[in-house]
């Protein structure tokens, strides 16, 4: 009886050949297939090449910073600058290294002076809300304080048609507040306005005068509308 | 070089000159490929040879390299894993053969001139070889397979099992059947 390795042994010799040496043809098939295959890797490598560069183009910001960041296997900063030297806007941490380094990184934003134009027209034009004070620096925050909004259209002044018969406006270039009011239309009553030239005052209710009618040529005393400062500031 | 050379310290020294290119296989050096093929070439050809004619398994030798280059980029590394690896692409290419050779006509397995064998051997010698290869030809397809690949293409238990597919311990399980059964058939035969 004999073990398995002699068994093994007898029968590799028993099946042995001597098998011929490889010719010519067989070495030429080897090298033209070598060659194909580098060739065909070559290729792949190209083909994978061009896709990784589509991909980074169409990512997002973040993205694309990423990607360039792995292939050019750099630090933060180098690979933050060669995103905004490649017209790519970094990631928003990574935007003050940028600056630091004299990049734009928003190159492919607008220009920041014609967002700031319609700004400037609207204080020139004193519409409300435009920004008052100097050349605005686009770069400095909000103002903090309520812009102050241009003068509202001076209001429509109603005069009213005094309702007393005996009140009268003296004629103009007479009385004391002569030239103060020139557009007023005599027989209309002009409410007071303060003292300050602040807000007019509203005007008091006529009273009723209790005395007689006067006599015509007389001009009667002024009493509706006649509070303290009527008619001053001419 | 005989069948069973990767059973001494030669044939584990040819084991690692051949891993030693695998790298520079992978790199595409030509050089690597045909130092691989060179080393490779009698045991791919005797495997081949036992199932087909020697025109057949010369070519079905050239077109599993080939194929071998072609498919290296897949091949996962392993310092024991690369010979399994191309015997398996060279059983596959001598089966494709076969199956051609169905459709065609039959042709005759090779009958290399058997080496160490002088007539000084005696006649003793070829008496056990016939009776060792009569016993061997009644296994069955997947025993003989075995044992061929064992013996003739000169692989250990893990490269057979990477060949075909297989667990090593089901293969070792499935070589010591084999054996037993040999045996048996030998000294029924005897």
């Amino acid at each position: 009886m004999t073990n398995d390795a002699e068994l093994l042994s007898r029968l590799g010799a028993a099946l042995a050949v001597a098998p011929p040496e490889p010719d010519a043809a067989a070495f030429d098939a080897l090298a033209g297939a070598v060659r194909a295959k580098r060739i065909e890797r070559t290729q792949a490598l190209q083909q994978e090449a061009r896709d990784e560069r589509r991909r980074v183009l169409r990512g997002s910001p973040a993205r694309r910073y990423a990607a360039i960041a792995a292939a050019l296997a750099v630090s933060p900063v180098v690979a933050c600058a060669t995103t905004a030297v490649a017209g790519i806007e970094p990631p928003a941490p990574l935007r003050p290294i940028a600056e630091l380094l004299g990049l734009d990184p928003t190159p492919a934003s607008p220009d920041p002076a014609s967002v700031d134009a319609p700004a400037y027209e609207s204080q020139a034009l004193g519409a409300p809300g435009a920004p008052v004070g100097g050349v605005a620096d686009t770069d400095a925050p909000a103002p903090t304080v309520a812009p102050v909004t241009a003068a509202p259209a001076s209001p429509v002044t109603t005069v009213p048609v005094a309702e007393h018969p005996h009140t009268t406006m003296p004629e103009a270039g007479t009385g004391p507040s002569s030239g103060a009011v020139p557009n007023i239309t005599p027989g209309t009553t002009v409410p007071p306005t303060a003292d300050d030239g602040s807000d007019p005052v509203p005007a008091p209710e006529p009273t009723p005068d209790p005395a007689p009618a006067p006599t015509p040529g007389n001009t009667p005393p002024t009493t509706g509308g006649g509070g303290p400062g009527a008619n001053r500031g001419g | 070089m005989t069948g069973t050379d990767h059973t001494t310290a030669d044939g584990a020294a040819l084991r690692d000159d051949v891993a030693s290119l695998v790298p520079g296989a992978r790199a595409l050096d030509q050089h690597a490929w045909e130092c691989i093929f060179r080393q490779l070439h009698p045991r791919l050809s005797a495997y081949a040879g036992r199932s087909l004619d020697r025109e057949s398994a010369q070519d079905a030798v050239s077109e599993a390299m080939t194929r071998a280059v072609d498919r290296i980029d897949t091949f996962t590394w392993d310092d024991s894993a690369f010979e399994g690896w191309l015997f398996g692409i060279l059983r596959n290419v001598v089966r494709d053969t076969q199956r051609a050779h169905a459709r065609s006509a039959p042709r005759a397995a090779t009958q290399f001139e058997r080496p160490g064998h002088e007539p000084s051997d005696g006649i003793l010698a070829r008496e056990e070889a016939a009776e060792i290869t009569a016993a061997f030809a009644r296994l069955s397809p997947s025993e003989r397979e075995i044992l061929e690949l064992r013996v003739v293409a000169g692989l250990t238990a893990d490269e057979i099992a990477i060949t075909l597919g297989k667990r090593p311990g089901a293969i070792r399980t499935a070589q010591s059947r084999a054996l037993a059964k040999l045996r048996n058939l030998m000294e029924t035969t005897s």
